[in-house]
């Protein structure tokens, strides 16, 4: 992918928080292509939030450039914020207003036209038009959390960042938001963070994978169980001898089989060439989840 | 592109700060700190206007004082923003960060504009109602005095609450408007002195603030608390601060903020010098070369030279005297104030001198405690009076002939020019005599060919008013917010408090004493520094300008008149007020005014003068205004506690008074006058009662039919 193509280019990016020594991004190059959704993945701390308030030029990085649209967020910050909606990870709404008037407040500062239409239209989206004139003290996190969401959509931004922005949502809501959420990307580019393997799944196209500020992984999630093929396998143990210990085993999940509760299925990666020390191991077909814990854990580049 | 961004930044936010701040407590409180202090004073609307209005606005000003505490409550508000994330979707979507952070400012002081507008509404009435619409731009000045560092401190603290923006302009214009504050806070009264206008509310007595009074101490105190409050609120926010997500450039706003703090700590001590200074100011060592003022009265023939001319000038804003003088005849000494310097020259057969300088002005300092406990004003108050015959300081000029800031004070003068530079105000200047003017952009020139002998010679000032009266100059009246017991304390008992402090401590004599008169009206007496004026009085003074001394002589004279024992004091009143209703000035003999003195003191000595009685003077007061048609009569009635003085109803309703009344039948049966007025003490004491019932009273009670009030009114 060129850079001219891509939608968010992220170039040597380091980020050290002041009074901090280790750098919350590390050496960071990113590519984000136009169109799509990109999963950013990582536990806590990995730099994702990190990543994405530098992309929204609320930052400015310690080291190297970030490109958003063509702009550079040290400098054009004004530029990159006609682009692009934010739902940052956590935030808390002006308790005294409504939902309708937050919105307002929002869509005014964002120059919306046509914005009571486009507010009627995006409350009835996120199911709060019961509430739409409910101090938003009263909201539920919920409740917040589609409007959080309803706001950054409020100028159907070329370039949507969210954060995390399942927390909070009901399965159903869930469904939902990630059923509508396909069909944006469609025409628009959505970077998309998230600590669930099942979420990027489900939604993204691309990934990268974080750990302590460095990137682990970047391509398509396709792509991403490849780096842990025929390094996965299984073992059925009972469940007094269910701990595989030896050196070069990672232990991924136990599952207690279901018609015998007195055994139990481990699942673990194996990283040495040679057939684990395990009786009974055999290998078995990796998943996104195997591919996250192995580059959480011991994965390379 | 930017300023449709700007503007439509500044709608949003100011829209929906505005709507926020009227939801939020906050702005509750405020309404009630303003409300309240006007609801609790307002025990009744029939008070007299003008205590009423005292009670008002002392509390409003407190009021809006305490608003500069405000910012702090508001910043629950400007943190809206600050929390985790918030001001990610705040500043995510702002299209200018200078409209945001002025809109935030805008809307905080409209926020407090309208929580304070009601009782602003009230002052704003009552200052036009006594002041005219002349009170409209002193109410202004007010405000803008107490909002003008509001202002700043709450722009301030807006941008120091947003300091983690992007953005530069936001430290520039916090960098700024700190900088401004405390420029602004770091002694308003110095500050003030720098420009005029302000300084005559902030010694006004409609705020409350002058030198001596405790609220301008606590108001400074105020200020010291709020700079060190600011300043560790400020430097704690940055230690939060430190703690969260923070850019390069936000580490270098960051560093400079801490030194701006540091700044602030070491400027918040410079108030508290003010304090120091301010205490310096107040206290005058007697000045050992202090000229007596027979001295300086008259000079002799022998050493007053002759074709003595003078032309100086006075620069009101720098307080600098520069003149030049010339005469013939070697052998007469000058002599200036101190202060004032120059040596003459000699040019053939006349002598030239330049002199300038800054005058040095001798006061005596003299501790009134029977003012404070009497008056119930200023319980530290000093009296400084002016014993040289001029005074000249910051707004005010008073200028004798007789005053030393001329070579030879007390000699005629064949010519004079007085050049007056940084007029405070160019309505406020009385001249006595007819000189030719002229007016330029930068000073006004007075050309006196025969300048008076002696006496007043020109005054400048600014609290009270000038009126016209054709025919015969300037007049300047009271302010007309100020009531009886004001008149009485500021112009009676420091006068004669003073007179027998200085008779006491050896610093006047007897004589000198007697020659003194208070120059009521050219300044405001109660504020100190430039108050009382004490100068000599003469026939020729009174004749320079007479309307300055009437009030001073009909209040001997009603003195007089009120004194039972003396009989020829109502008939000495009644003739001078017929001769002044008729604008006949004239004097009485100065015999008549010691008598009415001595008979006045006598009464008090002998104790049959009670205090009611003494406490009637102001009413008597206004009652020779009234009948001098004085417009100060038109107000105060309004304003006055007439309690002592029987003729309270009849006095607003300008009906035949009771007092004319009871000095038309003084002169028909003086016995049964004071038989009548005994009687009646006796039996009501100080309560008000209609002419009628007080007519049906004495015939009742008293067995005496007293005649209809319109054969016995004088002539008016």
């Amino acid at each position: 992918m060129s850079k001219q193509t891509a939608a968010i280019v992220c170039e040597s990016v380091i980020y050290t928080y002041p009074k901090t020594i280790q750098p919350a991004l590390n050496d960071v190059s990113l590519e984000i292509p136009p169109r799509g959704i990109y999963g950013l993945l990582g536990p806590n701390g990995a730099g994702k939030t990190t990543f994405l308030r530098l992309a929204a030029a609320l930052m400015e990085p310690t080291q190297g450039r970030v490109l958003v649209g063509g702009y550079n967020t040290a400098q054009e910050g004004d530029q990159i914020r006609r682009l692009i909606g934010y739902l940052p990870q956590e935030y808390e709404l002006y308790p005294t207003l409504t939902g309708w008037e937050f919105l307002d407040y929002m869509a005014l500062l964002s120059g919306v036209a046509n914005r009571k239409n486009r507010i009627r239209e995006l409350l009835a989206w996120v199911g709060l038009e019961h509430a739409a004139h409910k101090r938003l003290r009263t909201y539920s996190g919920g409740m917040k959390q589609r409007l959080a969401l309803a706001q950054a959509l409020l100028t159907e931004p070329p370039i949507l960042f969210l954060d995390e922005p399942t927390t909070g949502l009901d399965p159903e809501e869930r469904l939902r938001f990630k059923d509508w959420l396909l069909d944006y990307a469609q025409a628009h580019t959505v970077v998309f963070s998230s600590h669930l393997v099942e979420d990027i799944a489900l939604l993204c196209d691309h990934v990268a994978v974080l750990r302590r500020g460095r990137v682990r992984y970047q391509g398509p999630v396709a792509d991403l169980v490849k780096v842990v093929e025929g390094k996965v396998w299984d073992v059925i143990l009972t469940r007094e001898h269910r701990r595989v210990q030896a050196d070069g085993v990672v232990s991924i999940a136990t599952r207690v089989l279901e018609d015998d509760p007195g055994r139990v299925e481990v699942r673990f990666l194996w990283l040495v060439d040679d057939p684990p020390p395990v009786e009974g191991a055999r290998p078995v077909r990796p998943t996104l989840q195997d591919a996250y814990v192995y580059l959480q854990q011991v994965g390379t580049k | 592109m930017m300023d449709g961004d700007l503007r439509r930044t500044f709608a949003a936010v100011f829209r929906y700060e505005t709507r926020q701040g009227l939801r939020s407590p906050a702005w509750w409180v405020l309404v009630l700190n303003f409300g309240l202090p006007v609801l609790l004073t307002s025990a009744s609307p029939l008070d007299p206007w003008v205590p009423f209005t005292r009670r008002v606005f002392i509390p409003v000003i407190l009021a809006l004082a305490f608003l500069l505490v405000t910012p702090f409550v508001y910043l629950l508000a400007f943190e809206r923003e600050d929390a985790p994330g918030t001001h990610h979707i705040f500043w995510v979507r702002l299209p200018h960060i200078g409209g945001a952070l002025l809109a935030k400012a805008v809307a905080g002081v409209v926020l407090v504009l309208l929580a304070a507008a009601p009782v602003l509404a009230w002052t704003l009435a009552v200052a036009v109602f006594y002041h005219g619409w002349d009170g409209l731009r002193g109410w202004g000045q007010a405000l803008f005095l107490i909002f003008l560092p509001a202002v700043f401190i709450y722009l301030a603290l807006v941008l120091v609450a947003l300091l983690l923006l992007p953005h530069r302009f936001g430290v520039r214009v916090l960098s700024l408007s700190l900088m401004l504050s405390l420029l602004f806070l770091q002694d308003q009264a110095s500050l003030l002195h720098l420009w005029s206008p302000l300084t005559k509310i902030y010694f006004s007595p409609v705020t409350d603030l002058h030198p001596f009074g405790k609220l301008l101490v606590w108001h400074r105190v105020f200020w010291l608390l709020l700079i060190a409050g600011m300043t560790l609120w400020v430097l704690a926010r940055l230690g939060r601060r430190a703690r969260r997500p923070l850019g390069m450039h936000e580490q270098r706003w960051a560093q400079q903020v801490q030194w701006l703090g540091v700044g602030l700590m070491l400027v918040a001590l410079f108030p508290a010098w003010g304090f120091h200074r301010e205490k310096a100011a107040r206290f005058y060592e007697v000045d050992p070369n202090r000229t007596p003022i027979s001295h300086v009265e008259q000079g002799s023939e022998n050493s007053c030279p002759q074709a003595y001319q003078v032309d100086v000038t006075f620069d009101l804003r720098r307080l600098r005297v520069q003149g030049h003088a010339t005469w013939q005849g070697a052998s007469a000494t000058p002599r200036l104030q101190a202060g004032l310097a120059g040596t003459p020259v000699q040019a053939g057969q006349q002598m030239r001198m330049e002199y300038q300088g800054f005058p040095r002005w001798p006061r005596q300092v003299i501790w009134c405690p029977e003012c404070a406990r009497d008056l119930h004003l200023l319980p530290q108050r000093e009296l400084q009076p002016y014993l040289l015959g001029w005074y000249f300081v910051e707004g005010h000029m008073f200028l004798l002939m007789t005053g030393p800031w001329h070579p030879f004070p007390g000699c005629p003068v064949e010519r004079l020019q007085v050049r007056l530079e940084h007029l405070p105000c160019t309505s406020c200047v009385a001249v006595a005599g007819a000189p030719e003017r002229q007016s330029g952009e930068k000073a006004w020139v007075y050309l006196w060919e025969k300048p008076p002998a002696q006496g007043p010679l020109l005054a400048v000032g600014g609290t009270y008013r000038v009126i016209e009266q054709e025919g015969k100059g300037r007049r300047f009246l009271l302010p007309r917010h100020m009531f009886p017991s004001q008149v009485q304390g500021e112009l009676m008992a420091p006068y004669w408090t003073t007179l027998e402090r200085m008779e006491e401590s050896g610093l006047l004599s007897e004589e000198e004493a007697r020659t003194l008169a208070v120059v009521d009206h050219l300044t405001y007496p109660r504020w100190g520094q430039d108050g009382l004026v004490l100068v000599p009085v003469t026939r020729s003074a009174v004749e320079g300008d007479p309307l300055a001394y009437q009030r001073y002589i009909a209040l001997m004279l009603l003195m007089g008149w009120w004194c039972q024992g003396a009989e020829s004091c109502v008939a000495q009143f009644a003739d001078t007020l017929s001769e002044w209703e008729s604008q006949q000035i004239s004097l009485p003999p100065d015999i008549s005014l010691e008598d009415a003195d001595q008979l006045a003191q006598q009464l008090a000595l002998q104790e049959q003068a009670s205090p009611e009685e003494v406490s009637v003077l102001p009413s008597l007061f206004l009652y020779t205004a009234y009948r001098l048609q004085d417009p100060i009569s038109t107000y105060q009635p309004l304003a006055m506690d007439f309690s002592g003085l029987l003729a309270y109803p009849f006095l607003i309703k300008r009906e035949p008074i009771v007092l004319d009344f009871l000095n038309a039948l003084y002169r028909q049966e003086p016995a049964l006058f004071w038989h009548i007025l005994r009687a009646y003490r006796d039996t009501y004491g100080l309560e008000d009662i209609s002419l009628a019932a007080f007519a049906q009273w004495a015939e009742n009670d008293l067995e005496v039919m007293l005649p209809e009030p319109d054969l016995v009114s004088p002539s008016r």
